[in-house]
């Protein structure tokens, strides 16, 4: 679903920009911030250009990204960055959550745990920039199983 | 205690984290497929067993073949042992 997300992102330029003073900023490249928690510390670990992985080489590198996080050992490089951002507490049975906006972004996604076979998916958004209209497609194509998926 | 002794154990922990209980997990089953980790719990397991068995885990080896189960686990372990690397 993360890297659902960066498609969309790609489609969708505006979710994957910011808004500084009164000028709005569309970032060329979807920077994916994507939360892992280590011990209690949490990370918003970053894979940039994402965009340009294919669907291996995108888990290979989150994979990647999440072992550094748990082990404390991100460069500030794949901390900083992110353009749009994903997470995730399903792992925690949580039904609903509310993330807060990563900085200088304009929408984060809240996936969280399954109830009766459906989950919640939730966003925190920059409302100057995108409309409650933006989100709901963006959700709504977030929760259809892509073609390849569906295999 | 062996070290698919020590592997189980830290299974059966990561899953009790989970409200969960893999006491009677064998170490022939496919961890995936039990459904008793997830995604993250099994990065949790990778990043234990690079510290506790004082490797580092190249990006190329992390497959089902070689962390599907404990057994196949050990199995890496001591090819890893035997190559020195």
């Amino acid at each position: 679903m993360a890297r659902r997300l960066v498609a969309i992102a790609t489609s969708i330029p505006r979710i994957n920009s910011t808004l500084v003073d009164d000028a709005r900023y569309l970032y060329e490249g979807v920077n994916l911030g994507f939360t892992v928690q280590s011990g209690a510390g949490l990370y918003l670990v970053t894979v940039a250009d994402a965009q340009n992985y294919d669907e291996r080489a995108f888990v290979d590198r989150l994979n990647f990204l999440q072992r550094k996080a748990m082990k404390n050992r991100l460069e500030p490089s794949e901390t900083t960055g992110a353009t749009v951002s994903f997470t995730s507490m399903a792992r925690w049975n949580v039904p609903r959550h509310q993330p807060i906006l990563p900085p200088y972004t304009a929408m984060i996604v809240a996936h969280s745990a399954p109830r009766n076979g459906s989950a919640v998916l939730g966003a925190t958004y920059d409302h100057r920039v995108l409309t409650g209209a933006d989100v709901v497609a963006v959700l709504n194509q977030l929760k259809e199983p892509p073609r390849e998926d569906s295999r | 205690v062996t070290g698919a002794d020590r592997i189980h154990q830290k299974v059966v922990a990561l899953v009790s984290a989970l409200g969960r209980d893999a006491r009677s997990l064998r170490n022939d089953e496919v961890l995936l497929r039990t459904g008793l980790l997830d995604s993250a719990a099994i990065l949790e397991l990778l990043v234990w067993i690079e510290e506790e068995f004082s490797i580092e885990l190249d990006q190329d080896d992390i497959s089902v073949d070689n962390f599907g189960t404990i057994d196949q686990i050990v199995e890496y372990l001591n090819r890893r042992q035997e190559s020195g690397c």
